[in-house]
Order: C-alpha cells, then structure tokens, then sequence
C-alpha cells in the first residue's frame, strides 16, 4: 500500500512551477513533508487529494490511478486542509452526519455509531450540538480530524494542521495522527520541524516544487552526527562567518551576541564546540544545498 | 480614516470589470428601448399618428425609469451589500476588525462608495435616453422638446433617493444577517410591500402614495388627472404627496441603518437579534480523549449509484433547510400570503367589478405574481446553494469525499425544486383558505394541483436548470443573479427590436387564459410544447453544467473545458444527443407552426388594405346593392374536432328604384366558403386577400325583384398557434361574420350624422335591415345548441342533438350560434320565457339576473312598447371570447366573467342586474330603434340604455346604488377624457369612444331628467323612438335625438344640451363655508358656494353662468332634511335657506348631476 508519484509537474497560469517533475514514493506509516511557506507543498496534497489536476505526471495509490479514477482514491482518502470553514449555523452533529452521507455510509444506524464514536475520540461530545462556525481553532481542527475519520481512510493527508494549537492542543492532535498512522499511510505537511521529529517514521524535504531529500528523520540525524558545530558570535561578524562556513541557523543570546549552527565534516575552527545533531540542521542543510 | 476607506472602496470597484459591465449592460438595454419604443426599428410611422406619448418628457422618461428603477434595486446587494459583505466572504473581518478602525468610518465609507458606485450606474440609463432622444432616424411624433429638467427630476427625486434609501436597508440587512443573499431576498419584501399597499388602501389612494416604496404611486397620485398634453409637456409636481412619501421612507431607512450601526461591533461572529444570554459555563480544556488505539466501529460504506441517488435526496432536504431555516424566508412567504390575500380582497370587492374568488380568479392574477417571486427566489439562492460550500470555505473537505458530481448537481436542482414547491403549495392553501374566508366553496383542487404544479412549475423548472447553469458557470454569483435577471427582461427586450419567435424566447409564453367552461381552450397544447422545447434545452444546460461541475481547483475556464472533455464520456454523449434530438424536433415543430401563421401574415394587413383600395376602390361607388330579407341556415357544430358546416341560403331583393347589375360578395376571412346564385353571373375581379368578389348579373335585378343565393361554409382548420375556427370543446360562440356579405366594405366607414348616406344604412350594415331568420343547428349529444329565435323543434339524430329555431318578426341582421353544456334556468314572467343557460358552478347571479331582466322588461313595456319576442335568453360564453355581453334577438350571449360577479360586494353597485337590465333595453334602443352608421351613435343605444337602466336602479334599490352607478360612469368618463388630447363632444363620439356614450351620455340625460321629470323625458324619447322606428331606409342619428330634445326642453334647460352634448367642458364646485342661526323653530342656513364651468383646456376663461345647482341637507343620520336646487349666475355665491332641522351634513350637487374633476370640496359636516 504506497502512494507513488512520478515526474508530477503542475505549471500555474503566472508560469510558476508549483511542482516540479517530482518523484516520490510514501510507504504506510507517517510520513512528514516539511519545507518553507511556498514550496510547493499545498499544491502537491491538492494534486494528491484530486482537487488539482497537474500538467503532467502520474500519481497512484494501491493501484488506484488517482488521476484517471480520483473517485476510488476518494473512497480511501481523508484530507484535511490547511484552512477550512463549515456551514454557518450548523452543529457538529448534524455537520458530520451530512460528511457520513458524502462519504458513503448508508444506513442512519451506521452513521450514528461513527459520529458519536470519532465525537468521543475528538472530545467534542459535549459540544456536540454547537454550531462548529463557532468553535475555538483547537475545536475546529478537531473536527477536522473528526470527519477525515469517517470514511475509514487509508491514505490521509493533513496539511499543515498544527499551525496555531497551543501546545497541549498540539500535542494530543499528533497523538491521533499517530494512532491513525499505525495501519495507513498519513501524509502530514508542516514547516514545524518538530511535528516531523515527534510523529514521523520518513520524511522529505521539499522546496521550489522539488524534493530535496528523502529520509527517515533518525536517519538523516544520524548521517550528520558530529558535523554540527555551534559558536557564539557577534553580529557584526554573521556575514564573514556566512561567506566561510555553511551557517545553518542563527539566534540571539540574552547578551545579545549571536549563537550560530554550522555544518561542516570537521571543526571549522577554535570557536567553534561540537554539538548533538537534530532534525532542524537536516532540514536547513537540505535547503542550503539547494539554493547552492 | 473615513477617506481612505472611502477611497480604498472606490477603487476597488472601479478595478472590478463587473462594475463596467453593468453600466454598459444597463446603457445598451436602455438605449434600444428608447429608440425601439420611438419607433427606430419600425421603419415609416403612421402618417397621421394620434394621442402619441411624447417619450423624452418629463413625465415619460421617468415612466420608463421606473422599470429601471426596479432592476437597479438588484444592484443593491451586488455593490452596497457587497462591499461590507466581502469583508466576511474573505475571511478578512477576523483581522480587520482587530485594527483600530472605527465603527462609523468603516460603515459610514463603505457606504457611501459603493452608494456613489451605484449611483453611477444608475446614470448609464439617463445617458442612454439623452443620447436616444438625439438619435436620428426616430418618429419625429415621439420626441418633444429636449427637457434636461425632466432627467434631473426623475434622478434627484426617483431614481437616486430610492438607491439611497434601499442602499441603506440593503446595506444594514447585509451588515446584520453578514450574508449577501439577504440582501437580495430583502429587495424583494419591496415588491411586497408595494402590492400589499395598493390593495389594502384601495379606497384611499392617498395612503398608497404615500406608502408606495418606490413612489410609482405617489406620481399616479399627482397625475391621475393629467390629460395627455399634461403628460407630454409638464414636470411632475413634486410638492406634495411625493416629497412625504420620500420623506417617509427615508426616515424608516434611517431608522433600520440605525438600527444595524447600533447592533454592528466589530466581531468575528454576527450579533444576535434577540440577545440570548446562556448560563456561560467555564469549559475545561480537554482535548482529545486518552484513547490510545483508533477502533472505527464497523460501518458499511456504499458507493453505488442506487445509494448516491437516495444520498441525492438527503443533501437536498440539507440544502433546502439552510434556505427554509432563516427569518427571513418565513418572512418573504408570510409577505407573499398577505399579498396575495390583499390582491383577492380587492379583485371581490373591486368598485367597478368585484369577482368572487373562484379559483380561476385566484390563480389568474396573484399566483402570477407569486410565481414572478419564487422565480427570483429561484435565481438568489441557487447562487446560494451552488456558492454554499464556498463561501464557507468547506469546499475542499466536500470535494474530497467519494459523492459524484451528479449527485452534488442534483441535490442542489432538487432542493430548489422543492423550495418552489414549497411556495407553491403554500399558495394553494392561502387560496383555499381566502375562497373559505369568503364563503366560497368550490375549491377545485384539481384546478390548483394542474395550474400551480402543471403551468406554472413548468417554468420554474426551466429557471431552476438555467439558474444553477448559469451560477454553476459563473463564480460570481451577484453577476449570475444579475444575468439571470436580464435573460428574465430580455426575452421583452428583444421582442422589442423584432425577435418574436418563440424558439428564442426563453422560457416565455403569454400567461394562460382559463375559461371554467372551455378549460385553458386550444392555448394549453402549444404551451406545453413550447415549455417542453425548453426544458428539453435546460436539460442540455444540466448536462453541461453536470461536466463542467466546479470541484476542487481550477486555474482558468480553459481548464475546466479541458476537464469537462475528459468527463464527456459515452454514456453521457448519447444522453446528451437524446435530449438534443428532442429539443431540435420539439424546435422543428415549432418552427412549422410559426411559419404557417407567418405565412398568413405574410402580407400585412395595411399594404394589403392599399393594394385593395388601388385596385377595387372604384367599386366605391356602387352603393346600389340588393339587401338580404331572409336568412336560412343549417349548422352542423362539431365541439370535439373545432369544426363547424353550414349550408344556407339568402333572399335578396332590390329595394330600389334602380335595377342592379353588379353584386359585390365579401366572403369570411378564417372561412371556406362557396356559394352560388340562381341567377346566370360571371366574376369580374377578385381579391384573395379580402375574399371579395366583383361580379356581373347577366340579367340586372330589377326593381322589387329578388334573387337566391345558396352557400356552403367550413371552417379553416387550427393550427399550432393560431386559432381559425371558433369553434370550441365548450361554449362556442360563432356570430354572422361568417356569412357572405354585400357592399363594398369600406363604404362601411362610420360617417357624419349630416352626411345623407348615413342615414341609409345601420351601423355597420350595407347589407341588410331587418331579416326573417330561420335555422337548424346541431351539435354533439352533450350540447345544447341556440341560435336566435324560437325554438320550433328538437330530436336526437345519429347521436347528435338538432335543434330548429325560426323568428316571429323582422330582427337586425346580428346572429350569435352557441353550442355549449348548459344548466338551465327558466321562468315564464308576463308570457315570456325568461331562461339562464350557465355553467353549473356558476349560479351565484342568477336570480339577479332574472330581476334585472324583468325589471328592464316591465319599465321599457311600460315606456316604449312591446317585447317583440317569446323568450329572452341569455347564454354564459367563455372567457376567451371576451368579457362583455350583448344583446342578438332574443339571445343575450353574456361572459362568463358577468357570471363571476361577487353578489355580495357592499363596494359595488349590483353589476349582475345591470347588465341584463341594460342588455335587454337594447331590445328597444338599439335593436329597434336602430342608429344610422353616424358618429354619435352611441347616444341613441349606449347613452339611452344606461340612461334608462339608471333609471330602473332608482325605482328598484335604495338611493345609494344609483349614486353609486353615477360615481362609476363620472369616474369612467374622467378617466377617458384625461387620456384623450382630442375629444369629441358627445354628440359626434366614435363607437368605441366608450367613456363618451356611456360615461358622459348618461350622465347627460340623467341630469336632463332630474330637471325635467323622469316621466317628461322618457315621453320625448317615445315620440322619438315611434318616429324612427317606422320610417324605412332612414336610420337616426344622434342629432335627430338632440333636435328633438331641443323642441320639447324648456328654455332654461336649453343649456343642458348644449353643456352636455355640444361642448366639452367641466364643471367645479365648491363649499367655502356655512352658517348655521337658530330662529326659533327654524334654522337660518346660509351657505357661502363657488360654482364656475370651463371649457376643457382652457381652465383660465370661464364661461358665462345661468344655471341651476342643487345643495343637499343632511341630518347626523345622514337623512336628508331638505334638496334645494337655485339657479346661478355667477362664481361666488351666498345664499340662505330656512330649515325645521338642524342639518350636520351639506353637500352641493348631492346627486351627481356635474360633470366634476374635483368632489372633496363640495361637502362640509357640521
């Protein structure tokens, strides 16, 4: 059960190239696809969640061609997408009865069973017959999850979901993804490198319509185990640092001088101290080595 | 900050290509009209073109706005509304109104730009006109004097207020509910709110002015008495009724803006109309359960097509209670029941003719208005519907479940349907429940069930496919509603520039007549083929809008072509091409049908008229032709197929002194006809078009000599939308036009009563005096067949009834043959058979009918001699043949509309009895005594009859229903004298000058009457009706009436006739004020008067008085204590009368013996 993706190309009107012949294959399990605001990866999940057709390419999952039969993927498919409304002034309840029909479940029985069951697993029970255009951020994604469960799904796409929860909201939304990931493929967009960390078992970078790096987070940390250096520097010094070394983050201290990551097979120089590898330096090496 | 929200607004409008498509769209609508209504695209007009509207005056370049008006209303929502509500449409709010914005910037500056936005709009329609007026090649009679004040007039008081005032409401809807298609729905509570308006105060029309939303009314007001000149000249008076009516509606703008500015805050979440305050409880944050492993409950998932059509019915009923679930939907349905109750009430309790409620009436009139309104429903919120998941941005997570396009597609088709059936069984009940409010118990449900779900869904149906089509197209759904609403205008629009063909009209046909007797006649089949024509083409635009479905993302049009390629697949090209083939062969017969008529239009009636005149007008001056004595006839009718036969014969003799050698025969024009003579003739000239015939007797008739002719007439058979044959499945209604003729027609031609031909023949008969007529009819078994006459004989023969009828005496040469299911009503009254043949439902006015008949029948005996007949019958006739009734013979052929009357209207005088008292006096006036083919000759049968049928009134009920029959001719002559720039005076009025003869003509003698005795006067027209009716080949004219009178009139009457018959002037009347001193027992009355007369357009020069007026006191009952008539000579007038009562109540010319514009003035309580 994996998704493939080949030569995917989708070329807007303006001549941006939102995807880029992009290659890929998503085995079961989660898989996060991390990258900058506007690389490409909106548009990517649409094209996969048959709400966009590409220019060119090819996309199929279980041996469903998504392209030529987007109804059967559809069937499988849940989608939450990066920001969605609901119809004003109807409650919870009701709002997920109607996505049962939509989404296939025929009888009334059927359908009150999976309501209240995916209600309780999102906690949304007591709130059950509020209008969800009324709902706070944390309870609207919930429901978002809510109705991508009902059709059983066996290939979810999430696009950036985490975006705006407050931290414990975040964390049991992972949870469920997790929980969800176990058996299906999830296909989880953020440019959160953490959300990645925590919940996925591979990954991939993608900028400018491409993947950059495919990899499995425990992995890509590993490979670059040793080679991450940090020094502390003053502002002025940033550009020189820049133009010698592959300077892969920056922050301020509290007196306010500069802590820098860099990339490098061995210790650039006496400033520098040898520090644990993470997933965030993978990220901007990949993304570095594009632009290089 | 008001600035730059203004600005920021304007610009945002001007970028939009929408905004210019609406001025260009309103600029070339407008510009075509103007210039197609000046005649542009007819060619030559009219050489001598009279009573012409002047259409850049004032009066009438408001007139046309304010159609404009009404479509600009639409603009409201689509600019006003739409610039607060796309700050939630986009999301922005949420952000927006974090910023420190305040309330009344930010409202007060969308507003006015979108208001200016509007207002610029509205001005492409005044361009458009100013342009046209300028515009070469137009009917110079149509264009007046360029007037730039009539457009201001018509912008600054009309147009702009009413964007102003409406923009606010709209404006404050939107702002509340935050949804655009409020603010379209609200447009329509003014409609509503102007037809409630106008039936509930019909007795006050000043509260309709005053009340009318967009002040149409308020200029009725101000300029029902304006004649034509007035209309073609002057500026609209705007002091008055029209300026409180602006002043009103402003303030109940001011106060729903206020209203809205106060409930407006700045939050995500709307406000609530009603503040609910829950209990607020303090939510613990929970998020998601601890439930570790996922376990979906088993569920079955069905993806067939059997379970996607039963989930077709569940989005629908979800659909249709977002649309039904909302105030203002109750609010719009309970509007409309009011409406159409109001608009029951006035049609049953109307002044000039009050119906009862059947359900022909109910469904005629309010449910076409109703359905015009669902119609616009139909447009808002299938935009709505299409645009719901949209709009709330939920599209993606629909799009991605496993529901076909179709199903999306037809749940939305099914819960617009189901709105429309939803009105339109509310309609039923609200009829069903008014016909039980008034007593009414006939309900025909399955008139309603066929009318309503039948005729009128039919083109709902077609509206709902075009409308989803066209929002399904369009994502802007304020341009869909707005297209919608010009395809709806349009298909009038292009008639008016000469597309009549019915294969491009969309969705339109005439509004179906139903008759209860004949049903909706030969009118229904066509109809329904043409609706089935076009709504086989919305099912095409269903399949397109099925492929061109919007789901997901698309990035252009093109793209979505692309994809509605790749969806074309095999099952749904053969669908597609089975609904095409449908809708070419439904066109194609629709075609054949219009060409068969076009092709008997091919030549126009005037270039034929003159092609005639060229060639046949010689004959002009045979005059010398034989007249007809006697007509035989057998008719064979034929209900079932429409089809008649007749054979027949005439007797003609010469009835002159000079012999005759040339017969000249015009034949029926919808007939077969053929005929020949027993005497040897040979044809000379004929003309096809007119079906006359020139020829040669070999031997000239003589003398005194007569000759046969024999003929055999048929029908020409129907066609798809043109009716040749009168004859119908019930109630046929077939008159002597049929029958050959004599006499070059046009000689026809009314003439002056001095002119000495006229006075030779009747009007409207070359032919013909008085004949001896014998017929046999037959008809299918279930008919009754009448012609006039006695019947001599009736048998069954072949399964078909016959019937033989044959006159006593010489009647006019005017024939009705009915054939009809009958009920049969009959009393024998003074040895005359007194018979209603009616329609078994229509009862109700029977019994007045009878009394107007006797009542008539005894007063003419008593004044002017003998009924001539055995029987009087009269004959209900469908609808579709007209409204009026008319006396032939014996029979009275009367519509089944006069049968309808309310006999219970307290506003009406009693219609049902008039109208068969004044049919039969025409037994006398007008059948025997006959007036000559003159001018004028209304007086000797319209004027004389209503005269003496006023007359009849006054003996038979209490004063006030004669009053009220004197209020109803007064108004009918004022109305038509108003409307006519060139009006004749009475004595040389044209036959169809109606409000002449019969308004001012009995008005006239009823005046003379009152002065001179009732007894007085019916002796003078006694004498004068012996006189005439014993001369032969010498008919009367309205001047020998007025001889007469002359002779036998005292001399200070004299003026009377001349005021009345010979001028055309207007008397005024007017009570300044009144003393009242007690003297003992007596009271010391004195009355300060003004009484002054003028002739009509010359109000300024009065004329010399010497007449007599009468003033009328009245006690608190409102019993008159004493009528006192003085004479007058001059304006001002004060004159004191000693009564034994106290009078509470005075009035001058109490009985309506004026003819007065102006009557609030002439009465004073005390």
């Amino acid at each position: 059960m994996s998704l493939q993706i080949k030569q995917l190309t989708k070329t807007y009107a303006n001549g941006v190239k939102a995807i880029n012949q992009l290659d890929l294959e998503i085995k079961t399990g989660m898989f996060g696809l991390l990258g900058p605001n506007g690389a490409g990866k909106s548009s990517l999940m649409r094209t996969i969640a048959t709400l966009q057709n590409p220019t060119s390419g090819n996309i199929s999952f279980d041996g469903i061609d998504v392209l030529k039969k987007p109804m059967e993927l559809r069937k499988i498919l849940g989608y939450l997408p990066q920001s969605f409304g609901v119809y004003p002034k109807v409650s919870a309840e009701k709002l997920l009865d109607y996505f049962a029909v939509l989404k296939g479940i025929a009888s009334k029985k059927d359908r009150t069973k999976i309501t209240d069951y995916v209600l309780e697993l999102t906690n949304l029970s007591d709130v059950r017959k509020k209008n969800v255009s009324g709902y706070s951020g944390g309870m609207k994604q919930r429901f978002g999850i809510a109705q991508l469960l009902l059709n059983n799904p066996k290939l979810i796409i999430v696009d950036e979901p985490t975006a705006g929860l407050d931290p414990a909201e975040r964390n049991r939304f992972l949870n469920v993804l997790r929980e969800v990931g176990a058996e299906n493929t999830v296909i989880f967009s953020t440019h959160i490198v953490d959300d990645v960390k925590e919940l996925c078992t591979d990954m991939a970078i993608m900028n400018g319509g491409k993947i950059l790096q495919k990899t499995r987070p425990s992995e890509a940390t590993y490979q670059i185990k040793n080679k991450i250096w940090v020094a502390n520097i003053s502002k002025e010094q940033l550009l020189e640092f820049e133009e010698n070394y592959k300077v892969l983050s920056s922050s301020f201290n509290e007196d306010n001088s500069l802590a820098i990551r860099v990339f490098a097979e061995t210790k650039p120089n006496e400033q520098f101290t040898n520090t644990s590898s993470n997933l965030e330096d993978v990220y901007f090496i990949a993304l570095k080595n594009a632009n290089l | 900050m008001f600035t730059s929200i203004f600005k920021y607004e304007l610009l945002y409008w001007l970028k939009k290509p929408s905004t210019y498509f609406y001025f260009f769209t309103f600029f070339s609508i407008s510009f075509l009209l103007f210039i197609g209504t000046a005649g542009f695209f007819d060619g030559v007009e009219n050489s001598n073109p009279q009573n012409i509207r002047i259409l850049n005056s004032p009066f009438e370049i408001n007139f046309m706005l304010k159609f404009f008006n009404k479509l600009f209303l639409f603009l409201l929502p689509t600019i006003v509304g739409a610039s607060i509500y796309k700050d939630y449409k986009d999301n922005v709010h949420s952000i927006l109104y974090s910023f420190p914005i305040d309330k009344k910037s930010y409202l007060l500056g969308k507003f006015c730009s979108s208001f200016l936005m509007v207002s610029v709009i509205t001005i492409s329609v005044g361009i458009a006109f100013l342009i046209g007026e300028h515009f070469p090649n137009l009917h110079a009679s149509k264009i007046g004097e360029f007037n730039f004040l009539g457009y201001l007039q018509a912008y600054f008081i009309f147009t702009l207020p009413n964007m102003f005032i409406y923009g606010l409401v709209i404006f404050s809807i939107v702002a509340y509910f935050r949804n655009i298609y409020a603010g379209f729905v609200g447009i329509l509570l003014f409609f509503f709110i102007q037809t409630i308006t106008q039936n509930i105060f019909g007795d006050t029309p000043f509260l309709i002015a005053l009340l009318d939303p967009f002040a149409e009314n308020a200029v009725l007001y101000e300029t029902q008495f304006w004649s034509l000149a007035d209309k073609n000249s002057q500026l609209i008076p705007v002091f008055g009724v029209i300026l409180y009516n602006r002043i009103f509606w402003l303030s109940v703008a001011l106060i729903v803006f206020g209203f809205a500015y106060k409930k407006f805050e700045f939050h995500e979440h709307q406000s609530t109309l009603f503040s609910t305050h829950k209990k607020e409880k303090t939510v613990l944050k929970k998020n998601f359960n601890n439930l570790l492993k996922i376990r979906l409950p088993k569920v079955n998932y069905d993806y067939s097509t059997l379970q996607q059509l039963k989930n077709t019915w569940y989005l629908a009923n979800f659909q249709l209670k977002t649309i039904v679930k909302s105030g203002l939907f109750y609010i719009i349905a309970f509007l409309g029941i009011l409406a159409v109750f109001f608009t029951i009430t006035k049609i049953t309790n109307d002044s000039d003719l009050a119906i009862l409620p059947s359900t022909n009436i109910i469904l005629t009139l309010p449910a076409f208005f109703f359905t015009n309104i669902i119609m616009l429903l139909t447009f808002i919120y299938s935009g709505m519907l299409i645009h719901k998941g949209r709009n709330a941005n939920m599209n993606q997570i629909i799009d991605v479940t496993a529901t076909n396009n179709w199903a999306f597609l037809a749940s939305k088709v099914v819960a617009i349907l189901k709105m429309q059936i939803i009105l339109l069984c509310l309609l039923m009940i609200t009829g069903i429940g008014i016909q039980l409010y008034n007593n009414y118990y006939n309900f025909e449900v399955h008139l309603y069930l066929f009318h309503l779900f039948v005729v009128q869904f039919s083109g709902l149906v077609i509206w709902a496919l075009a409308s989803i089509f066209v929002h399904n197209l369009i994502k802007n759904s304020y341009l869909g509603i707005f297209i919608l609403l010009l395809i709806w205008v349009g298909v009038s629009g292009i008639q008016q520039i000469g597309i009549n063909t019915k294969l491009f009209l969309f969705n339109f046909e005439e509004p179906l007549q139903y008759s209860d007797i004949n049903g909706y006649g030969n009118q229904l089949y066509p109809f329904l083929l043409v609706k089935i024509y076009w709504f086989l083409f919305s099912i095409l635009l269903l399949i397109i809008s099925y492929l061109l479905w919007f789901r997901g993302y698309y990035e252009s049009f093109k793209e979505r072509l692309i994809v509605m390629k790749i969806q074309l697949n095999k099952t749904i090209k053969t669908i597609a091409l089975l609904f095409f083939v449908g809708f070419i062969s439904f066109g194609f017969v629709i075609f054949n049908g219009e060409q068969k008529l076009l092709k008997n239009q091919e030549i126009k009636p005037e270039i034929a008229l003159t092609n005639f005149k060229k060639e046949f007008g010689k004959f002009s001056k045979i005059t010398n032709q034989p007249k007809i004595v006697d007509v035989n006839l057998e008719l064979d009718i034929y209900p079932e197929k429409n089809n008649f036969n007749a054979k027949g014969s005439y007797i003609l003799v010469n009835n002159s002194d000079k012999k005759i050698d040339t017969l000249l025969i015009k034949i029926g024009f919808d007939e077969i006809t053929n005929y020949t003579l027993n005497v040897d003739y040979k044809l000379i000239k004929q003309d096809e078009y007119f079906n006359f015939k020139v020829v040669k007797l070999t031997k000239p008739l003589l003398p005194k000599d007569s000759i046969k002719l024999n003929f055999s007439i048929k029908n020409k058979k129907n066609t798809l939308f043109e009716r040749n044959s009168n004859v119908l499945k019930n109630g046929t209604f077939l008159k002597q036009d049929m029958l050959p003729r004599f006499g070059y027609f046009l000689n026809n031609a009314i003439k002056n009563p001095t002119d000495t031909l006229a006075k030779k023949h009747p009007l409207g008969t070359l032919d013909a005096d008085f004949i001896n007529f014998s017929a046999t009819l037959s008809t299918s078994k279930n008919q009754i067949a009448i012609a006039p006459g006695n019947l001599i004989k009736k048998w069954k023969s072949t399964n078909r009834n016959y019937y033989q009828y044959k006159t006593d005496g010489k009647i006019k040469f005017s024939l009705a043959f009915i054939s009809g299911e009958f009920e049969v009503k009959k009393e024998n009254y003074k040895n005359v058979d007194f018979e209603i043949y009616h329609h078994k439902n229509h009862t109700q006015n029977i019994d007045k009918m009878i009394n107007g008949l006797k009542a008539a029948f005894d007063y003419n005996t008593h004044y002017f001699g003998n009924y001539q007949h055995k029987s009087i019958k009269v004959i209900e006739f469908p609808i579709s043949e007209g409204v009026f009734a008319t006396i032939m013979g014996n029979i009275i052929p009367t519509s089944e509309r006069r049968f309808m009357a309310n006999p219970i209207s307290k506003h009406q005088f009693d219609t049902s009895f008039k109208v068969q008292a004044h049919e039969l006096t025409h037994h006398w006036w007008g059948n025997q005594l006959v007036h000559a083919n003159a001018l004028g000759a209304g007086i000797l049968s319209e004027s004389i009859t209503d005269y003496i049928t006023l007359q009849i009134f006054k003996h038979q009920f209490v004063v006030d229903k004669s009053h009220q029959f004197l209020k109803f001719q007064r108004r009918r002559y004022i109305r038509g004298s108003v409307n006519d720039s060139d009006e004749k005076t009475l004595q040389f009025a044209e036959p169809k000058e109606v409000y002449l003869s019969y308004g001012k003509g009995s008005i006239a003698l009823n005046t003379l009457s009152n002065y001179l005795g009732e007894e007085k006067l019916n002796n003078i027209l006694k004498d004068f009706f012996d006189d005439f009716t014993n001369r032969q080949n010498e008919y009367a004219t309205s001047l020998d009436l007025i001889a007469k009178l002359k002779q036998n009139v005292p001399d200070s009457l004299q003026y009377l006739i001349k005021d009345y018959f010979e001028n055309v002037l207007f008397y005024d009347t007017k009570l300044n004020n009144i003393r009242v001193v007690q003297k003992g027992n007596q009271f010391k009355v004195t009355v300060d008067f003004e009484y002054l007369k003028y002739q009509k357009n010359n109000e300024e020069n009065l004329l010399s008085l010497n007449d007599f007026v009468q003033i009328g006191f009245y006690d608190i009952d409102e019993k008159s204590i004493a009528l006192k008539t003085i004479k007058v000579t001059q304006k001002k007038n004060t004159i004191s009368f000693l009564l034994g009562k106290k009078p509470s109540k005075i009035i001058i010319d109490p009985n309506f013996l004026l003819i007065e514009k102006d009557t609030d003035d002439n009465v004073i309580m005390l």
